[in-house]
Parts: C-alpha cells; structure tokens; sequence
C-alpha cells in the first residue's frame, strides 16, 4: 500500500479506475446483451438460440406479419396521443394549482394519486369500467338511460384509445408535479416584470414562463415515452391485446414470441427493430443537448 | 419466499442425511399451483414419498414463466430432476440438441405404445425415441350446458350440427345469453377447433393445423365452416372481450348463459359450485353420437444432465402408474394418460371421454401436439383477428390463415 501514492488512486487516473465497475456493467450488460440480440436476429434461432447465419429472413417474416405492423401502428398512436394528452392536461392542473387555489394540499394529492398505482391495477379497474356489461354502461343502462354507450374497450376500432385514456388517467398527476415544481421555481422577479408591462396571465404562461420550464417538459416527455416504450402491463391488464389484436403493442408482441412461441430469432428481429426506432428517435435530441453545444 | 425458504431448508436438511441413508431425491419443476392443481400433484408427492423418495418442489406458478425458466435451467447445464411441459413440440428442439433423456428402455419396458393414445405416444417421441413421459390427457373441446337454462327456454341439444343455431335462437328470445365466451385470444383459438369438431369437419381441423395444407382453406368446407364461426359471434354477449375462461364457466353455472365451450378444466368450476353432472349440467363432446376428443397432455422429461438413475426410476415408476394416474386426475380434472387405467370410479364427464378415446379416428391431436408453438400461435392470431373484426370475409379469413402457415413453414 505504501508504494501507492494518495495521488493515483484519487487524482484522474484513479477515478478512472473506480469507473470501471460502471463501465463493465454498461459495456457487458446493456451494449453486450444489444450485440447479442441484433446476433440473434440473424440466425433461424426458435427456442434455443443458435448460432448460424439466416440472413434478413426473421425481418422479412417480421413485416410480412400483420400483428407486428398492427402492434407498430398502436405504439405511434398511443405515443402520439398519450404524451400530448399528458402533457397538456398535467400543464393545465399544475397551472390551476399555481393560481392558488383553495385547498391546494388535498386537490394536489388527488392529481397526483393516480400515479401510485400500478399499471396493472390501472388496467384492470378501467378495463371493470369500461365492460359495457359490468362497468358504468350498465350501472347508466340501469337507471333508465338505455341508449348510453361507453364501450371503448371492447370495440376493437376504439380499444386503443381506452388504453390511452387510462394511461393519461394514471399519468397526468406526474406532469402536474413536475411542471408545478418549475412553476414554483420561477423567479418572483419575473411575475412582475409581467404584470408591470401588462401582459394577460395566460399570455405570460404560454410565452414567458413555460418557455422557461423547458427543461421540466422535456423531462417529463421523457419519462412519458419510456412509459410508451415499455407499456406492456397496462395492456396486458386491461385488455392483453384485444379485442383480436386491436391493442397489440411491440413490447407484448416480442414477449409472445420470446417465450410462449419459442420464436427467440423472430422476437430478436422485432426488438432490434424496437432499438433502432428508440435510437432514431432519441438521437436528434442527444444532437441538440449534447453535440451541438461544443 | 416463504417456499424459497422451505426450498433451501430442505434442500439443507437433505444434505445432511445425504450421509446417513441414500434417499432418492428428485426437484421436480411444474406449474401446478392452483387449487386443484396443487391438490392434484399431492398425489405425485405422496406415491414419490411413499416408495421412499424424497420430493423436491420447485413449483414457478404461471405456464410462460415456468416454460422459460425450464428452458434456461436445462441449457445452464444445472437442471432439476423432472420438468413439466406440455406434450408436443414444445420441448422437440431440446430433444433434438440431446438436452434430454432418452426413456425409451422405460418405454418398452411399460408398454407405452400400447397403453397410450397413438397420439399421445407420436407426441412424446421425436426421432423414434420417447423423451417424455405424459401423465394426463385433457379433452380440449367440451361443451358445457346448463341444463336449467335449457329447460326453461323449452329447449334441448340437437342430434346434429344442423339444429345448433335455431336452437342458438331460442335461447336468445328467451332471454338467456346462448354461447358463454371468454374473449381471449386463446379461447379463440380453442373455439375454432372446436367448433370444427361439432360440426364434423376434424379433416379440415388435420389439413389446416396438422398437415399446414393451404389448398384446404380454398374448400368449400372451410368457406361454410368460416360463416358458421362468424355467425356465432352474434350468440355472444358485449362483455366478451377479455373475460377470463372460468367468468364465462361462472355465467354457465349461475344460468346467466346457456352454454360455454372449453376444456375440461371448467369441470373443476362446476365441481367447486357443488353442481352434479348429468343433473346439474352436461359434458358433451359432439351431436348425435359424434364424440371427438381433442388430446392435449401434461408431460414430464429428465433432462440428460441430472443423471441419477435410482432416482429417475422411481420418478417414472410412479408417474406412470396407471392407478395414480387415475387418483391426481379425479383431482386435476383430465383422464389418465393411459388408457389401460381402470376409470369406472371417476365422473360421468371422465367416463365420457374415456369412452370417445376408445375410437382411434375420433382422437383428435391438439393444436400443441400438432404443429410448433410458432405456427399456432400464428394461427391463433389469425382467427383472433377474423372473431373480432366483423368486416373481415371468409375469404379474408382464408388469406390471414395462409399467410400464417406459409411464415411459420418449416
């Protein structure tokens, strides 16, 4: 011990080193296990991986196949709706409760709730509300209101947009205490620099004061569409893929295949095609925050 | 954790005596953890224990979950002793890389081929060697009725396929839900075939999911079969999508519904409601006299690498006893694996089935047994899409199913 210097191991050489746990995990387990899974998905692998040469043949059955295309679709859909809806109704809850509106605590609570339960029970209690023979269809046909039609969820044209709804249901509450920590940390100074000049309140939201929350958003942008990425229990609770396959997603599709199918060549191909989507998607932004800056 | 815990005390506890006596201990992994399924392997544990072996139980609830770690443990080179899969061609890639255990010297030795259905024998061999040992066989394509709710609608079951509807009708105006269904995509699945096999048409079930034969789905035979699958959906009720099978069991047993397709598993529900076969309710395998059965099977295979050869004698010895055979499946639901079991004191339903099995053209080979899990599971997505889709034609129907065979081609 004596030979070593205080020196190498904590000056930069030896952060170094103590770095290299971290870069073993990265390096091994996520980039290795992404050069495996590409790997994979070029061999005619079923339920033990094997490794022999099968060229593009597992992605051309994978967009030959109606369910992954239907599944792809789902995924845009869903994102595209979920994280707009999201947003822009935790925005709105945040702004009310920026206002100061009476009885912040308990409304705050009651918006953020939703977020503490799981995605499972999430499904499964909208799937029970939204069952046209069991949920508030029939409690409305019941009362007497017999034409009343909330069925989303078994409709295989409107099943997706049910998912949606819970999903924004549950995950509204985060936006909102997201955007609501930003609200609160907007300078005093600012307000009234707005209010000096005149500016309506809603005009110094939408121009001055959410600009400023950029960084808020595109956090919670983030955590939304990783959400959208992994929304695999929330299906599967409320409606694991149905009515046929009218809410498959790419997440359920590849587990089918990983595991029930013994498929693991097919299910490879359609998660590498999951990573490069990701990858095309995240990359203008890693651009912009971190490239170009330099 | 609590059975982790158990797991490791015992495992302990047996390193310990390893010393003193030589028990022939066996880890067994399965998937039996629900009620009865629980109750049923006791059976397997008591007759294991009883010839003085010692069982060790690794159960991982959840079929998928239990197939993966199956898999995994055997390729890792460390696996239990015994694993369940279903018969068929679930574990032939393990077979075929010599990850398994031959049984065949068990095999002769038990006369399997003759005391198993040849169906069920073709689906535990691969190669011409057994590799897995099959200790139930469950009817996949029971129709389950209520028989108050018929009574009252003034109804009763037709003699052939041709009465199925306009009694369908009748119910329907008596205010009964006709046909029960659990919108799954695998009761979708099952109901395909089983509505194949109450209409006659088991040669087109074997072209299409057997033989992979795309030129029958250009038939006659399929077009009237594919309207009669999309003319059901109107006996259905709203709720169906993603009912669980035993909730449609529930509205059979409760006279909400009249009728339910399904496996012989929803026995088990009428059975926990206290209800009486042939009283209550009735078993019915097909009209007029017409029983087919549709086999699928639990199985068991010794992987090669957990070589321990007392052990596996006696795992096998009391697996395939045709008396505790009969003893788990009076609990699991299904029939004994071997027909050579005596049944007379099981259920009307067991008897039933016993009776349709004895009828080699009648024994249909399920879907599992037929075909590899790609290829049903591409048909299963295939009429999903068509049950549920009510613009989608017969002649659709056709397209999804061929493309479906011709991707999953081996």
């Amino acid at each position: 011990m004596a030979v070593l210097s205080r020196r190498s191991l904590f000056r930069p050489g030896g952060a170094a080193v103590a770095l290299w746990p971290a870069w073993i995990i990265v390096l091994g387990a996520y980039l290795g296990t992404m050069v495996w899974t590409v790997a994979v998905s070029l061999t005619p692998s079923k339920l033990v991986p094997v490794m022999s040469f099968a060229g593009t043949a597992q992605y051309e059955r994978l967009f030959r196949t109606a369910r992954w295309l239907t599944s792809v679709e789902n995924m845009l859909v869903f994102g595209v709706l979920f994280i707009a809806a999201a947003m822009v109704l935790g925005t709105l809850m945040a702004i009310a409760l920026d206002r100061k509106i009476a009885a912040e605590g308990v409304v705050r609570t009651v918006y953020l709730y939703p977020y503490s339960l799981s995605f499972i029970v999430t499904g499964v209690v909208w799937q029970w509300m939204m069952n046209p023979t069991l949920g508030i269809q029939k409690t409305m046909n019941d009362l007497g209101w017999t034409s009343f039609r909330f069925d989303w969820v078994v409709d295989p044209e409107r099943a997706i947009y049910a998912v949606v709804l819970a999903a924004v249901w549950q995950s509204a509450g985060l936006v909102m205490a997201l955007v609501l920590a930003g609200l609160r940390g907007v300078d005093e100074d600012l307000w009234k620099a707005i209010r000096v000049d005149g500016i309506p309140i809603w005009r110094g939201y939408v121009s001055i004061v959410l600009p400023v929350l950029r960084p808020v958003m595109v956090t919670a942008v983030v955590l939304l569409g990783i959400g959208v990425v992994r929304s695999y229990d929330l299906v599967v609770a409320m409606t694991n893929g149905g009515p046929g396959t009218a809410t498959d997603v790419p997440a359920k599709f590849i587990m089918d295949f990983l595991f029930v199918r013994s498929n693991v060549g097919l299910a490879s191909a359609a998660a590498t095609v999951m990573l490069a989507a990701v990858a095309a998607a995240i990359a203008p932004w890693i651009y912009a925050v971190y490239l170009r800056r330099r | 954790m609590k059975k982790r815990m158990t797991r490791l005390l015992a495992t302990a506890a047996c390193g310990l005596l390893a010393g003193a006596a030589q028990a022939q201990e066996a880890e067994v992994m399965h998937w039996w953890t629900s009620g009865s399924e629980a109750a049923a392997l006791q059976v397997f544990t008591g007759a294991f224990e009883a010839a003085g072996g010692t069982w060790i139980d690794n159960a991982v609830p959840d079929f998928e979950s239990a197939i993966a770690a199956a898999t995994s443990s055997i390729i890792g080179g460390n696996p239990p002793d015994a694993l369940q899969f279903n018969a068929g061609t679930q574990f032939a890639d393990l077979a075929q890389l010599g990850y398994l255990g031959d049984l065949s010297g068990y095999a002769e030795a038990g006369n399997w081929q003759k005391a198993l259905p040849p169906a069920l024998y073709d689906a535990v061999s691969y190669d011409g060697k057994v590799y897995a040992m099959p200790v139930d066989n469950h009817g996949e394509n029971w129709l389950w009725v209520n028989r108050k709710a018929m009574a009252d609608a003034g109804v009763a079951l037709p003699e052939s396929w041709e009465g199925f509807f306009p009694m369908l009708d009748k119910l329907k105006a008596a205010g009964v839900i006709p046909v029960a269904h659990g919108g799954e995509a695998w009761q979708e699945l099952e109901l395909f075939y089983q509505i194949m096999m109450f209409r006659g048409d088991d040669a087109l079930y074997r072209a299409i999911v057997v033989d992979g034969d795309t030129s029958a789905l250009e038939t006659p035979e399929f077009a009237a079969f594919a309207g009669d699958f999309r003319k059901l959906t109107d006996y259905v009720d709203a709720g169906a999508p993603g009912r669980k099978w035993n909730d449609a069991t529930q509205m059979v047993i409760s006279g909400q519904a009249a009728m339910q397709f399904m496996g012989d598993w929803a026995k088990g529900e009428f059975v926990a409601a206290g209800l009486v076969p042939g009283e209550d309710y009735d078993c019915v395998l097909g009209f007029g006299g017409e029983d087919r059965f549709v086999i699928s099977a639990d199985v068991f295979v010794l992987p090669e690498a957990a070589e321990d050869a007392a052990a596996r004698d006696l795992l096998v010895a009391t697996m395939m006893s045709p008396e505790t055979q009969v003893a788990f499946n009076e609990l699991k639901g299904g029939l004994p694996a071997r027909l050579d079991a005596d049944v007379s004191g099981m259920d009307a339903c067991a008897q039933k089935g016993y009776a349709a099995m004895q009828t080699p053209e009648f024994q249909v080979p399920g879907p599992e047994i037929s075909a590899s899990a790609d290829r049903v599971g591409a048909i299963q997505d295939a009429v999903t899409q068509y049950w549920n889709t009510p613009s989608e034609t017969p002649a659709d129907f056709a397209a999804a199913l061929r493309d479906a065979l011709e991707m999953t081609a081996e």
